[in-house]
Order: structure tokens, then sequence, then C-alpha cells
């Protein structure tokens, strides 16, 4: 399979995963607010758009491994930067808070902000070996 | 690591993309390495090497020692 073919098959994944898990939401918020359920399906239904966002991690995982070495070691390099700026950020959240009254922050932005975060800093090291 | 690669690019009239594709690596890929913003791993060195007819030593040198103490300093 070339690298055209493979981007293809991934891009069908990542969208596929992603209209499945907007399709997910609205059936978890009209479930949750139309109908009465037990408290296990509830929890059930309320976590259910996780699961094509593990597919998607899946077909990401796929995607790494079938890059060069050179996107490879970029992709690894913006997930260090990633994961430092998250784990400083939220350490310095932690401390604030122990002393301050902060606002609270939804752990559900924390994957959507690490992903995107991911691919900008992607580009930026890209940007920045092209230059 | 130094290299001709921008050389024996131009002498076949090959752009970036063209020799990428002949590799299987990406764009990108072929201009860190031509740039030295990347060392290839030694199957993409021979690769490279093989795809020009050439020796792997007549494609990539090392640095010279000043060279080096001189990118550290910037």
């Amino acid at each position: 399979m070339n690298k055209s073919e493979q981007e293809t098959k991934f891009m069908k994944r990542f969208i596929g995963s992603m209209v499945v898990f907007l399709l997910l939401i609205a059936v978890q918020s009209f479930s949750l607010e139309l109908l009465d359920m037990p408290t296990w399906l509830q929890v059930v239904v309320t976590i259910l758009p996780v699961t094509p966002l593990i597919c998607a991690f899946f077909a990401y995982k796929a995607r790494y491994k079938a890059l060069d070495e050179y996107m490879k070691a970029l992709t690894g390099e913006a997930f260090l930067w990633m994961i430092g700026i998250l784990c400083f950020s939220s350490f310095i959240y932690g401390m604030l808070a122990m002393k301050f009254s902060l606002p609270s922050v939804n752990l559900a932005l924390v994957m959507p902000v690490v992903f995107g975060g991911h691919g900008l800093i992607l580009q930026l090291l890209i940007w920045k070996d092209n230059e | 690591m130094n290299n001709r690669i921008k050389v024996l690019r131009a002498e076949r009239d090959w752009s970036q993309q063209a020799l990428a594709d002949k590799l299987g690596v990406s764009r990108q890929a072929v201009n860190a390495v031509e740039r030295g913003k990347h060392d290839p791993s030694l199957q993409l060195a021979f690769d490279m090497a093989t795809l020009f007819g050439q020796r792997i030593e007549d494609v990539f040198f090392p640095e010279k020692k000043s060279d080096t103490d001189n990118n550290e300093e910037n």
C-alpha cells in the first residue's frame, strides 16, 4: 500500500470516527433528556461517545507506524512538547488552586486540546526545519 | 553529517518531491536530510546512495570537528 492510499484510508477511518462520535453525542443528549433509564444505562450512554474516539486513536497509531523516520521523529518531538506543556500547565494550575480560588476546568477538554496542540506543534516543527 | 544530495539531485534534475517518491519518504524528510537537519538511518542513507549510483561515503560525510563546534556555538 503506497503513502497516498494509507493517507486516504486514515482519513476515511478518522472522519468516519468523528461522524459516529457526533451521532453518539446526539444519542447521548437526547436519551439522557427524554428517556427514563436505570443508572447503569445512563453511565453506558454517557461514555458511549468515547468508543469512536478510541477507534480514531488506533487509526492514528496505524498512520504513525506508516510514517517515514523523519516524520516519526518530529511527531514524537511534538508529543514531548505537548506532554511537557500539559504537565507544567496542570501542575501550575494545581499549585495555584491550593492557595487561590480558581475557575474549574472540564477534564473532557484535555484530549481535544492535546491532539489539537500536537498537530499545531508538529506543523511548527516542520516549518522550523523548512525555513 | 554533511551530504551532496542537493548537487546529485540537481545533476539529475530531480525535485525533492521526485526524490522523495523514489525513496518512499516524505518531501519534508528529503529536505531535512539535504539541509543537514536530520541524520538519516543507515537504511535510508544506503537507499539514497544506491539511487544516485554512488557509494555511501561519496554521498554522506561527517562534519569536521570545527564545523560541529561552530554549530554548537551558534
